[in-house]
């Protein structure tokens, strides 16, 4: 679909009751004088040098330190690793270094069918009462705390001739949902044992199978604002020059505005790390992988957050960037990504993704699984 | 009045519908109208702290009052529910004048499929005119993260909406044929 008829489908959604019911609103509103009054009197800033500070510059701040605190909780063991791997840029590049060498030796392999098994993990949170808030609605508090997962089975398939493509979807599979005590599962028997979300259904949907041809627009990995071409994906550079002169060129022009709103970061590095991940996931070559960690491995801003352990039980190393709050998981033994995690806004109360890469690999017909 | 007074009272004039719409569709109805002057009165209270641009910092407050009053988990899966809930025949009528290349059902269905996080950042840029830098703010994070979040958002919504059976046709439209199969 493109940008404007995407632009004009998501401006449509919003029910013009909306509008109408403002309206209503805004003509019954109080005065702006009995608002104040009911306030009561506004707290001058005691610090003229923070006057016009935001709330959410303080909020950031606590974003920030808390997804400090996380990391470090799972690197002590929320994941039930340990910390032993060398962190900081320069161990980062040393790493990361290491990792292209890795890549670049796996063999390249092809088909006609690109397989991937995702397992995904939702969390869900209480309700969490804050200082000075409204009194909240009993109804809608989620008393429970809980953790579900589910994987999925994709195969995307080239059809012979043209653009088209063939895709097949297999979910919810393996659905579990813990609870961390005993009295959040007592809760939620208590809510009446609510289905929880899982990834394309809740805990109660049946694994089903959806077969459909569509165009590769689905599955293209995105750089920025470039979709790139499913078919041309195996045929990215494959020297660290070519590809980072090929990504560079893609960052100038999101630099200057892309599609959508996008606008590239400042730092190269930061860029090329939040795109990492679509090629990581696509069918580039060993070639193309390794030169992309040799681009990361550049980068200032790219980081190591530790060997870990993820939930499923496979070692990693974990890398980020500065200004995001993403988290790739590398396994240093071939050099492929084994989790994507987004780390929860802690501070808000929102949660956070986890995915992990249970297999990937091409195989020549669809709903076939490959060997390894 | 006052300066502060003032600046108050422009504020709540200019933007008490943009709040307004921002909560109804975050909390019931009937508790919009409260959660709204509940924002306006912590604006108040926090005058000086109010940027100038300020519509990003009272959907921030808005947001966090509409989370406190209903939980974190699923309010934004609430709120494709209430978008639904809002829904009219007036809204269905106008969608198929418009000559969507999808219905307007499985448009929804669609935005069901992003993360909460998908779904606040594309509907903070497409329905409250924030720029990614001032949406980043009301969503909590970093511009980059955000940046992210709308892009992964609109082009998972994209490829969601691509998936939809062309409404024009009962039957998928050549090359597209959807079999649903038991496991």
């Amino acid at each position: 679909m493109k940008h404007d008829e995407l632009d004009r489908v998501v401006n449509a959604l919003r029910p013009a009751t909306v509008d109408e019911l403002a309206d209503a609103a805004y003509e019954r509103r109080p005065d702006a004088a009995l608002v104040r009054a009911r306030a009561g009197t506004s707290a001058p800033s005691p610090h003229p040098a923070r006057r016009r500070r935001p709330a959410y510059a303080l909020g950031a701040t606590a974003v920030a330190a808390a997804a400090a605190v996380l990391v470090a909780g799972s690197l002590s063991g929320g994941h039930g690793g340990a910390r032993n791997g060398p962190n900081g840029t320069g161990g980062a590049r040393t790493f990361l270094l290491a990792s292209a060498e890795t890549a670049a030796r796996q063999p390249a392999t092809h088909g006609t069918c690109w397989y991937s098994r995702t397992r995904m993990w939702q969390d869900l949170v209480p309700f969490k009462l804050g200082p000075g808030v409204p009194t909240p609605k009993v109804e809608r508090r989620r008393t429970f705390q809980a953790r579900t997962a589910s994987s999925t089975e994709d195969w995307r398939c080239t059809l012979p001739g043209g653009t088209g493509m063939r895709f097949r979807t297999h979910l919810p599979l393996d659905v579990r949902v813990t609870f961390p005590t005993k009295k959040d599962e007592a809760a939620w028997k208590a809510a009446g044992s609510p289905p929880l979300d899982v990834n394309g259904g809740t805990t109660a949907t049946k694994p089903h199978t959806v077969t459909y041809d569509k165009g590769s627009h689905l599955v293209n990995p995105e750089i920025g604002s470039h979709e790139i071409e499913w078919r041309t994906v195996p045929k990215l550079p494959a020297t660290k020059s070519g590809l980072e002169a090929y990504l560079r060129r893609l960052w100038q022009q999101d630099r200057e505005g892309g599609a959508h709103g996008y606008t590239a970061p400042a730092d190269f590095g930061q860029y090329v790390f939040v795109s990492a991940w679509d090629l990581f996931m696509a069918p580039t070559t060993p070639g193309t992988r390794a030169a992309l960690y040799r681009i990361l491995a550049d980068s200032s801003s790219v980081h190591l957050t530790g060997r870990i352990r993820d939930r499923e039980g496979r070692s990693g190393v974990g890398i980020t960037a500065q200004g995001t709050d993403v988290r790739l998981v590398v396994d240093p033994a071939t050099g492929r990504l084994l989790d994507y995690e987004q780390l929860p806004d802690l501070a808000r109360g929102a949660a956070g993704e986890y995915l992990a890469f249970e297999r990937q690999g091409w195989v020549d017909r669809i709903g076939t699984v490959p060997s390894s | 009045m006052d300066e502060r007074e003032a600046r108050f009272t422009r504020l709540y004039e200019t933007y008490y519908r943009n709040v307004f719409g921002y909560v109804v569709l975050r909390v019931a109805p009937q508790a919009a109208e409260d959660v709204t002057g509940e924002v306006f009165a912590i604006a108040w209270r926090k005058i000086d702290e109010v940027p100038e641009r300020a519509l990003p910092w009272l959907l921030g407050v808005a947001k966090n009052l509409a989370r406190r009053s209903h939980g974190a988990a699923g309010h934004q899966r609430g709120l494709v529910d209430r978008l639904a809930g809002l829904t009219t025949d007036a809204d269905r009528h106008a969608w198929d004048a418009a000559d969507h290349v999808v219905a307007r059902d499985q448009a929804l269905a669609a935005l069901r499929a992003l993360s909460p996080k998908e779904v606040e950042a594309v509907t903070l840029t497409a329905w409250y005119g924030l720029e990614p830098a001032e949406a980043a703010k009301v969503a909590g994070c970093s511009r980059t993260a955000f940046t992210v979040r709308l892009h992964r958002g609109r082009r998972r919504l994209a490829r969601a909406l691509d998936a939809s059976p062309d409404p024009a046709t009962e039957a998928p439209a050549p090359r597209s044929r959807v079999i649903q199969e038991k496991p």
